[in-house]
């Protein structure tokens, strides 16, 4: 068993950097102006559905979902619509944005009464609860639960990922140790509205203290499991996660859902819970804010909307940050202001001062085979990025250019500097674009 | 606070930054390029695609680390054969460096002797050679190395065969005598390899003198535990595979098992652990699959045994290395990993 686990073991070791996995959650407290991008999930664009002046409460509707892959976004704070217009987005878009101010009364709406036991409400119950509150997968990737909700095929098993593979932050596990009950109530609820027979909460072998908790916790209720992970990188990926833990293999360009499996972040259950159980959407998120700038690195929850200069002021900073990633250092994004809001999806925010840098010296690569070792859905970074970085995309799309999770691994493994994700990224947004327009036409 | 942040980003990158976002938004909501799109230095933010961390070990640091991980073998062969085995490293050294700075200035690149690649090619030949070879034999050595072997295929990166390894068949195929002519130790006297007396009695008489180094051979073909302890120190860094040592260890030892000769004089000696640690294990020339990796080590086993055994050479490794270098482009092809077979 120990040895097979090692003999298939995927990506990397990397540096887990987590110096934050002590501090318990801080709450910010939200600013005097506040913005939602009306694009915080992968899908189309919510709709707005107040105006300029509207008064708006803590939890109320500011733009409906549109279309079956949509989510709502709702207010944060109390008070007035000031504008909306085009805002810079984290994404690096210029998004419609609605612009709140911050009245600091803290005024709720009138929220959908909240169960004591998910089980009380129907599946469809709970998968409109959980569309009608906007959520969205809070890992990262943004896509909106309740679509997972009403799967296509039969779901038998649950995986929350509780992973957190991703160097440096520490939200989800401060989310299993401080929110306890609320993952526990989410738990439950997937289990019922999915009517799966197995719930596995993952996570990953650096975090014994979560590991010990659940395990006692489930012998007591029971109704999940736990699973310990490698702690390598990234097997907090769909693509690694599902395969490991219940031994089915995925296919290319299929998802969990093709083997019966669905796969929900810690954070995004414990926003579940908080819908269920007290009809609170999602409007606050877990996150960790670290890099070298910062004073006083710490967890915390902070209202969506809020700029991220405001969520850097409350902790302070050391130096000029000369780099502004939101979510880790392996996957995250650069952005291009302190001005652009945390959005749903946000799970971390590092300043990064020069010295935390890495600029590419590319030299020839030196055929070491790291990157092909490294690669978590079994590529080969080293030609892809030849293919992709010389146009020619049709024969990376042949070598499964579209497989790649962007996941990292190859340019930070690869000794001869050479920026191997950055070009197959590149490539794979190709050969995508070209078989939309294909379908198009 | 959050103003002054958001000063530093310049209306140029706001700017820059609506156009590629614009064009961005196109196909997908996010901005793809491999290029740092807002660079003023130092005052802007930067804005780059992730990853935004890297490893530590850079093509450099491996080289170093193995020059490094040589050096305890490199010195049992100085002290166990004196100075001339010190002119030959050093002869060979310094010639594949000048023919690397040589061959950089001809073709008109950078020069990069810094990154170490020629002085570690250096090195492993003079471990291959024996320690009375005329230093200017080993200087020539090396030049045929770095220049045939390595910069007429390319380059960095792009030969195909060991470049050490090169040499050393040049060597050995226009120098046949003083090749073959292998010293004892505190000895100038030459005398028969351990493998020559493996050849005749299928075993060795001592095997611990084959352990400890004090038998006659090449430089680095001495000490086994040297070598040992070098690759050691390589496996934990990373900077090897450990399937190809692997892989050949157990090829030799399945080969030498099967023919009824004794598997450990095997693998102790003829230069088989410098091979299996130091030189079928090059980044460049060995295959980049995990599988690849197995069946490149394992026929190198293999076929050492087999040259060994059957052929007149006893010294098998290098050819057998030489042959699956040869390889190993088929072996990519034939062993590639999952997501990416052809479709
Ligand atoms: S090719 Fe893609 S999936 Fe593979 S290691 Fe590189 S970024 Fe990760
Ligand atoms: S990791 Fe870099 S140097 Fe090594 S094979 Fe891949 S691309 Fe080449």
């Amino acid at each position: 068993m120990r040895l097979t686990r090692w003999w298939s073991r995927k990506g990397a070791k990397i540096a887990h950097a987590k110096e934050t996995s002590n501090l318990a959650f801080e709450p910010l407290a939200p600013p005097a102006l506040l913005y939602f991008p009306v694009q915080q999930h992968q899908g189309a664009p919510a709709v707005p559905v107040v105006k300029k002046g509207d008064e708006v409460r803590v939890g109320q509707l500011l733009a409906r979902a549109d279309g079956p892959v949509s989510a709502n976004v709702h207010s944060s704070v109390s008070g007035k619509v000031k504008r909306i217009e085009p805002v810079l987005h984290p994404w690096g878009i210029w998004s419609t944005t609605i612009v709140v101010e911050n009245d600091g009364e803290n005024r709720m709406a009138e929220l959908p009464p909240g169960v004591k036991d998910p089980t009380e409400l129907s599946p469809e119950e709970i998968q409109r609860r959980v569309e009608e509150a906007g959520i969205v997968g809070m890992g990262g990737a943004m896509f909106p639960a309740a679509v997972k909700l009403k799967p296509k095929a039969r779901v038998d098993t649950v995986i929350v990922n509780g992973a957190e593979c991703e160097p440096v932050l520490t939200c989800d596990h401060r989310t299993m140790l401080e929110r306890t009950d609320a993952l526990l109530y989410g738990m439950k609820a997937l289990r019922h509205a999915l009517g799966a027979e197995r719930v596995v909460l993952a996570i990953e072998e650096n975090k014994p203290d979560a590991i010990r908790l659940y395990r006692e916790l489930s012998k007591v209720y029971g109704y999940f499991e736990v699973y310990s992970l490698p702690a390598r990188y990234p097997y907090g990926a769909e693509r690694v996660l599902v395969p490991e833990v219940t031994g089915r293999a995925l296919s290319p360009g299929k998802y969990p859902d093709s083997v019966g499996v669905v796969v929900h972040n810690v954070a995004t259950v414990a926003a579940i819970a908080d819908t269920l159980r007290e009809g609170l959407p999602l409007i606050r998120r877990p996150l960790t804010v670290a890099g070298g700038a910062v004073k006083r690195p710490a967890n915390m929850v902070v209202p969506v909307g809020t700029p991220i200069a405001h969520v850097l002021e409350a902790v302070g900073l050391k130096e000029r940050p000369r780099e502004l990633v939101m979510g880790g250092p392996m996957m995250g994004i650069t952005v291009a202001s302190d001005e652009v809001p945390v959005i749903k999806g946000t799970s971390g925010i590092l300043a990064r001062t020069e010295a935390e840098l890495h600029h590419f010296r590319e030299s020839a690569c030196l055929r070491c085979g790291r990157c092909v070792d490294t690669c978590p859905v079994g590529l080969m970074p080293t030609q892809l990025a030849r293919l992709s970085a010389r146009g020619r995309f049709d024969e990376a799309d042949r070598l499964g250019v579209t497989e790649c999770i962007e996941c990292g691994l190859c340019s930070y493994r690869c000794p001869a500097d050479l920026p191997l994700t950055q070009l197959i990224r590149m490539g794979k947004r190709e050969v995508l674009k070209k078989a939309r327009v294909k379908r198009g036409a | 606070m959050a103003r002054w942040i958001a000063r530093l980003v310049s209306d140029r990158t706001a700017q820059n930054h609506a156009t590629v976002a614009a064009q961005a938004q196109e196909h997908e909501p996010e901005y793809e390029t491999t290029q740092v799109i807002e660079t003023d230095p130092g005052a802007a933010l930067l804005v780059t695609p992730g990853p935004h961390i890297h490893d530590t070990l850079t093509a450099q640091g491996a080289m170093l680390s193995v020059i490094a991980a040589l050096l305890p073998a490199t010195g049992v062969a100085i002290y166990l054969f004196g100075l001339p085995a010190l002119w030959v490293v050093v002869a060979s050294i310094a010639g594949a460096m000048a023919t690397e700075a040589l061959c950089q200035w001809a073709r008109k690149r950078p020069i990069t002797l810094w990154d170490g690649s020629a002085a570690l090619t250096g090195l492993l030949l003079a471990l291959t050679l024996p320690p009375t070879l005329p230093p200017w034999m080993a200087v020539l050595g090396a030049a045929v190395a770095i220049g045939v072997g390595k910069h007429a295929f390319g380059g960095l990166g792009a030969n195909p065969f060991n470049p050490a390894l090169v040499g050393r068949a040049f060597l050995g195929a226009s120098f046949a005598a003083p090749m073959s002519a292998f010293a004892l130790p505190f000895d100038t006297v030459t005398g028969a390899t351990p493998l020559a007396e493996i050849a005749a009695t299928g075993t060795y008489s001592d095997l611990w003198a084959l352990f400890a180094g004090t038998t006659g051979g090449s430089l680095g073909e001495t000490s086994a535990v040297a070598l040992l302890a070098g690759g050691a120190a390589l496996l934990w860094r990373g900077v090897i595979d450990w399937r190809i040592p692997a892989g050949i260890g157990i090829g030799t030892a399945a080969v030498a098992w099967i023919a009824g000769v004794d598997p450990v004089a095997h693998l102790l000696s003829g230069g088989l652990l410098l091979g299996a640690i130091f030189m079928a294990t090059d980044w460049v020339t060995s295959p980049i699959t995990r599988k690849g990796k197995w069946i490149y080590a394992l026929s190198i086993g293999v076929l050492t045994m087999v040259i060994r055994l059957w052929a007149a050479a006893p010294e098998g490794v290098s050819f057998a290395i030489l042959v699956m270098n040869g390889a190993t482009p088929l072996i990519n092809a034939l062993t590639r990993p999952k997501g990416s077979r052809k479709r």
